[in-house]
Parts: structure tokens; sequence; C-alpha cells
């Protein structure tokens, strides 16, 4: 089912956890809400599970809405951080709950928590105590728990935060599969962005809780919207550089730092000349910034020498930290493309995936 | 014939020795509180048991071997089933209102609103008034003549009772008072529970539909289960070792109806000097307690849930 926030915000005290955040969820689709501790993800979701009222604005669920009705009468399902699972009852037991609470007659709880726990291969699970569980076991219940009652959606708060980095990779392939399967609609809070990238169909991105930007993964992080996202998305992060903008003549800008120059010409001209700026914020990922002698001889947005600071070897590539102006740039590099510690190397940039922001409130140039 | 085992056993001398080195460097942690246990509780107990055996002269000196012959005296008097059978009554009057009050009350104080420390205080307060200031404060409230129980009953036209002279109502009302001094511990003990009970539990429970009522016995209730073991096995125990608040109520009586086994014990070596039997009758109390709790926790087992 759908799932619409309008205007929603949240005000605890003095703090503004959310503010007039609106955001549109279709049937069926895998939302993630990604953004730093304290961005007001979590608050949204709660909203949205009835756990927090909003202290304005209105949340619908399949058209209907739901801002003034209780957590029970909303028929979400939410899978918690810490599991939540009732200590003192057998599996079996934590994934009736809720259909006993709603009063399904026994035989069809039972089909239900039957046909749940083999989804989820819990199975033989059923008669232990959450307390006899392991971590990844118990994880599982807590899904079992939300999907047992076939809810409009899930709610998912960092549900694989528990879990150590492999079972958490394995349980994230799991979700997406699950969701192919029952086609059910999830919100998803994370602060991993490689959970948002790899699960979300959409990701919205909040900060300070307002919503930053929302968009499929492949456009929020080749076209991020404005510096915050820049920043957020993407490992290593982005590097910004932030200089005046010179007429270079023959329809070229120039950005000077102290020991770079940025030639911007054609589109990217465009954009900082339709801004009418006079200074300008360069975002380079580190996949774009290249060995000189690997660019080879086309029209380079900058070359610059820098000192080679740590190499850091991951196999399949290599992440280069530069030293630059007296800060860390750092540039990912195929293995083939040696580089060693210490040496003074010269880098090219190009010019086609340079990301242009506005110097005041950090917007792309669009 | 096989190889000897490549394991090494430890011998009896080496695990003596390691034992001793280990106890050496306990014992200065131990000794202080063993020595204040040593003091009250561990000689008196022995003492008790020992004094149980021997008879004594009205002044409660000469100590002559009787053997178990006071035991069997306090097992078989019909006296001493009485006081047992008034001390269970009064254990069942206290314990049960304490608990549920108290678990009420906690409930009402766990609400987050401003100014709850206020209540929360005030539940609790009695756990800081003495036994004896609350009993004296009670004799006057139950005052048949200007006492505020019954002028309040009267005022609304209800019966009105000489509460602690009265042999069916004396029982019940030292009962009152001391449901009244407990409820504050009960109270304090069972707020502590509830904060131990995690938030998302209930957070879970209402998006799984479960109501108020159902939270509470899903949720609260399991979460509680170990703290209401220990309010009420400490409340049996404090039961069956009241004394104070009788011995200003009732003395008791009337007609023996609030003679509990402490007040008869007190009687027996404090008025008759006869302190054999008093001991006797302590240590047939203590095997009482102990056995009681003991059934308490095995009880429990089934549906205590300790996370």
């Amino acid at each position: 089912m759908s799932v619409r926030f309008e205007h929603v915000s949240k005000r605890f005290g003095s703090v503004v956890a959310l503010s007039s955040f609106t955001l549109d969820v279709a049937d069926g689709e895998f939302m993630v809400l990604l953004g730093p501790s304290g961005c007001g993800k979590t608050t949204a979701l709660r909203i949205l599970a009835g756990l927090e009222e909003p202290t304005a604005g209105e949340v619908f669920i399949h058209g209907r809405n739901v801002t003034d009705l209780p957590p029970r009468e909303r028929d979400v399902a939410m899978v918690f951080q810490n599991y939540a699972l009732y200590p003192h009852m057998s599996v079996y037991d934590n994934l009736a709950f809720g259909l006993r609470m709603r009063k399904l007659p026994r035989r069809e709880v039972d089909r239900s928590v039957r046909e749940a726990a083999s989804l989820l291969g819990i199975g033989e699970l059923l008669k232990r105590k959450p307390g006899q569980l392991s971590g990844g076991q118990r994880q599982r219940v807590a899904l079992g728990r939300a999907i047992v009652r076939r809810p409009k959606a899930f709610l998912m708060d960092e549900p694989l935060s528990n879990l150590d980095a492999k079972l958490r990779v394995q349980t994230r392939l799991e979700l997406i599969r699950l969701h192919r399967t029952l086609g059910t609609t999830v919100l998803y809070v994370t602060h991993d962005q490689v959970e948002a990238m790899t699960m979300g169909k959409r990701i919205a991105i909040l900060d300070k809780g307002i919503l930053q930007q929302v968009g499929p993964p492949q456009v929020v992080y080749a076209k991020p919207a404005n510096l915050f996202v820049a920043e957020f998305i993407g490992s290593p992060a982005m590097s910004f550089f932030r200089g005046p903008v010179r007429d270079a003549g023959d329809g070229v800008l120039a950005v000077d730092l102290p020991t770079l120059s940025f030639r911007l010409w054609h589109q990217n001209a465009d954009l900082v000349r339709r801004a009418n700026l006079t200074e300008v914020v360069i975002g380079v990922r580190p996949e774009h910034i290249e060995r000189a002698e690997d660019y080879g001889e086309r029209p380079a947005a900058a070359t610059f020498e820098a000192h080679v600071d740590v190499v850091e070897s991951l196999g399949n590539e290599v992440h280069a930290t530069l030293l630059l102006d007296g800060r860390s740039v750092v540039a990912r590099l195929p293995v083939e493309a040696t580089v060693q510690t210490g040496e003074a190397r010269r880098f090219a940039i190009g010019p086609e995936r340079l990301h242009l922001f506005h110097p005041q409130g950090g917007q792309r140039l669009s | 014939m096989s190889a000897p085992t490549a394991v090494r056993r430890h011998t009896a001398s080496w695990r003596l020795a390691r034992f001793a080195k280990q106890a050496a460097a306990a014992a200065p942690f131990l000794l202080p509180s063993l020595a204040l246990f040593s003091v009250f509780v561990f000689y008196p107990l022995v003492r008790s048991i020992w004094l149980g055996f021997h008879g004594t002269d009205p002044f409660g000196r000469r100590e002559v071997w009787v053997g178990i012959e006071q035991y069997q005296d306090v097992l078989t008097s019909p006296d001493f089933r009485y006081s047992l059978l008034v001390t269970g009554q009064f254990a069942l009057y206290t314990v049960v209102p304490a608990t549920i009050i108290g678990l009420y009350l906690a409930l009402l104080a766990h609400q987050r609103l401003p100014g709850i420390v206020i209540f929360r205080t005030i539940f609790s307060s009695t756990v800081a008034s003495s036994v004896a200031v609350s009993s004296v404060m009670w004799l006057l409230l139950l005052n048949p003549g200007v006492g505020v129980l019954n002028y309040l009953l009267d005022k609304g036209g209800l019966p009105t009772a000489s509460w602690l002279t009265d042999p069916d109502w004396a029982l019940p009302a030292v009962a009152m008072t001391t449901v009244w001094m407990n409820v504050g511990f009960a109270t304090i003990v069972i707020l502590a529970g509830l904060q131990n009970i995690p938030e998302d539990l209930y957070e879970s429970a209402r998006v799984d539909g479960a109501g108020p009522w159902n939270q509470f016995l899903h949720v609260t209730l399991p979460g509680l289960s170990p703290t209401l073991l220990f309010v009420s096995v400490v409340g049996v125990i404090f039961a069956f070792q009241s004394f104070g608040q009788i011995h200003i109520l009732t003395r008791g009586g009337p007609l023996d109806s609030t003679t509990v086994i402490v007040y008869s014990i007190y009687r027996e070596a404090f008025l008759h000097y006869n302190l054999g039997l008093a001991s006797a009758q302590a240590v047939v109390l203590f095997a009482i307690v102990l056995l009681l709790t003991i059934t308490q926790f095995v009880i429990a087992q089934r549906w205590v849930f300790y996370r």
C-alpha cells in the first residue's frame, strides 16, 4: 500500500526533529530513509507507525489519513533495531502475538506462523525463547513477526545494525529477496549508505530534520542535490574545492586555488554563468581523479601535482590519499596504477563528472 | 596396555594448595562482613538452636539438657499451631494487598508526567517511617472514640468497629496498618522493576495491536515477574517476623487473636522467662520461613522470567 507524508513536522521541546517532511512512497516500493544520527529518519518512521504524534502535518496509508489513529489501527509492522522480541515468549508465541491480538482463529494463527517461519528458515526454533537464539536468529524472528501479519507496510528501523559484517551482507540479500517475494511496501531506516544504495528502489536523504533529496540510488549518487548529499553519499567521500571564478577568455572560466586551477567550459561554464557566481564549489569523486599518464592527452578540467600520503590497497582497487593545499584528497585508482607512498605525482581530473555547487546554500547548479 | 594419557591430572594436594591460596586472597575482603554476620546472625542462630535443647529456670539462667523435648512440645502444642495459623492469616492479609497496591501505585507513578517525582516520593514515603511511629499513628487513627477512621465511616453512614479490641477485627486492623507500612517498599521495588522493562517492547506490542490491558498482561507482568516474586518473598518474611506493630497496637490480644509467632516467642522469652522454649519456637520459625521461601521459589520457576 502507498504511504504519504504531508508536511509532517515533529518538535521535541525546542529540538526540531522533523521539519515539513513530505514524501510519497508507492505501493510495493522499497524506500530507504538515509541520514546521519539525529537527522529525523527514525522519527519519521515512528510517526508513520503511530508511536509518535506529529506536531504538524498528516500521514496517509493507502490514501487514508491515519494521523490520529493508534498504531494498532494502522496495520503496519515494525522491525526494531534491538528486535524487541518478547523475552518470556517462545519464538512461536512471538510470531503469533500480533495475530492473536487481532483475534484470528487459532488454526489460522498456526498456519500463518508456520508459513512465515518456513519462509525465513526458523521452523526449528519455534519452541525456543529469544534468549536462546543467536543475533542472526533473533533478527529473523523479528522479521518473521513483521511478515506473519501481512501488513500494509513494513517499517524497519536499522534492522541490520546489530549483526556482524558478514551476516549483515547475507541478511541484506535475504531482505531484497523477501521484498521481491512479498511485494509489500517497505520503509527502511538506516545510516549505512551501502545498505541504502543496494536495497533502496529510492533513497530519501535527511539532514537535521529536513529532506535533502529523494531519488533512485544511481541518481542520488550521480547528481547529488546539494553539498550535504554529495558528501554523505559515496565512500570514500567526494572532495570539494571552493574558489573564485575568473574569466579565462575563449568562453573558459577558471577557478584558481593555490596549487591547482580548474578550467570550466561548455556546460560547466554555462552553469556557473547562469547562476552569476563569483565563487563556486567544485566536487570531485575519488574515481574521477586519475594519474596524469593514464588520463592521456584529452583536455582536463585540472591537472596538478600532489604528494601521495597514504596508499590503501583493497585488492581490486587502490585508495590513495593525496596531500593538496594542506588537506587530504582521496583518489580511487585501478590496481595497475601504481603509486608509492611519499612520492610526488601528477594527477588529472576530467571535465565530464565535475559537480558544481552554489557557494551559499550548497545547492547543485543545474 | 595403551600408553599413559598425556593429560596431566591435578593431584588432590595441588588442588588443596590452590584453594588455600585463593582463600588467603579472599579472606581480607570477606572478614569484615563475616565478623558482623558472626556476631549478629551466626552466633545467635547457633545459640538459639543450642538453647532449644536446654531447659531454663524462671530467671532464664539454668541450662539443663532436655534433648528434643522442647522442639516436640513446640510442634505438638496447639498454642503454637494456633499462632502459626494467625501468622499465616496475617501474611496473607499483608502480602497480597501490599503487592497489589504497590503495583498499582508504581504503575501510576511510572507515567512520564511533570511533577511525577512528587507522587513517587509520596507513594514510597512509608518506607521511611519506623514501625513504632507508624503504629502509634495508626493507634490514634483506629481509636474507636476519637479515631479518624470511625469518624469517616460514621459520616458515610457506615457501621463502625472497635478495631483493635474486637477479636474479629483486630488481626485485619493490624494487617491494614502493616500493609500501609509495606506499600512504600513494594512501590519502590516495583517502580525499579518497571524501569527495567525496555520501552521498545511496549512499542512493539502497540504496533502488534495490543491495547493497554494486553500490554500490561503480556509485557508489564512478565517483565515484573522477578520483582513481584522478590516483593512477595520479602513480604512473607516480613510478615513472619512482625512484632513491633503487634506489640504496640494489640499486645497479641484480644483473646490471642493477634498472637503471631514472634509475639508468642517474645512472651515465652521475656514474660515467662522460658528462653529454652522460646528458642525452640524461634528455630522452628526459622525452618518454616526457610521452607516457605524455597516453596515460593520453586512455584515461581514456572512463571518468573529472568532476562
